[in-house]
């Protein structure tokens, strides 16, 4: 999944917009949406996500990794 | 009391009788404590984000309880000292008011 950069208009921070969703790092689905092909975290400048909300994300991911639900890192083709 | 959650990934070829050994350990050691199990939640065999030991997939068993911190420690010891179990994450859980 590839973001891009919305100029002019501000993405809405998902998890504002909806409250219903929860941030946990048992989603493996959820979590895919937001590391990139070589499961590096993405950055909010490209997702809209507020920064409330990017650090809940961020500590979700690595406590995946630890348990092996998403990689820490893909490899190269 | 505190709400805890371990999840712990046992290895693929680990049968029925060695996962009800872990969770009879655990569901000791919590009873041991003074703690309470709330849920037990068998997710099955999955594949891993990455392969640990050779493994490709791995059987993943959820916990969540509340005890007192003295028991995580000997959890997580106990689970350390098998050879079945690959990995294995607890982390403490805020209950929304």
């Amino acid at each position: 999944m590839t973001f891009q950069k919305n100029r002019g208009r501000r993405r809405a921070c998902r998890f504002c917009a909806d409250a219903s969703i929860q941030i946990d790092y048992k989603n493996k689905k959820l979590l895919e949406y937001y590391i990139t092909e070589r499961a590096k975290i993405v950055p909010r400048r490209n997702t809209g996500t507020c920064h409330k909300h990017q650090r809940y994300l961020t500590m979700a991911i690595k406590r995946a990794r630890q348990i092996a639900i998403i990689p820490y890192s893909a490899p190269m083709f | 009391m505190i709400h805890y959650e371990t999840i712990y990934i046992a290895s693929p070829d680990a049968d029925e009788r060695k996962l009800v050994e872990i969770n009879d350990k655990i569901s000791e050691l919590i009873k041991n404590h003074k703690g309470k199990v709330d849920t037990w939640d068998d997710w099955g065999n999955r594949i891993l984000g990455y392969t640990i030991g050779g493994h490709e997939s791995g059987h993943y068993v959820r916990v969540e309880y509340q005890t007192e911190t003295s028991a995580v420690r000997e959890i997580e010891r106990s689970l350390q000292l098998r050879d079945d179990v690959l990995k294995q994450l607890t982390i403490r859980i805020e209950k929304e008011k």
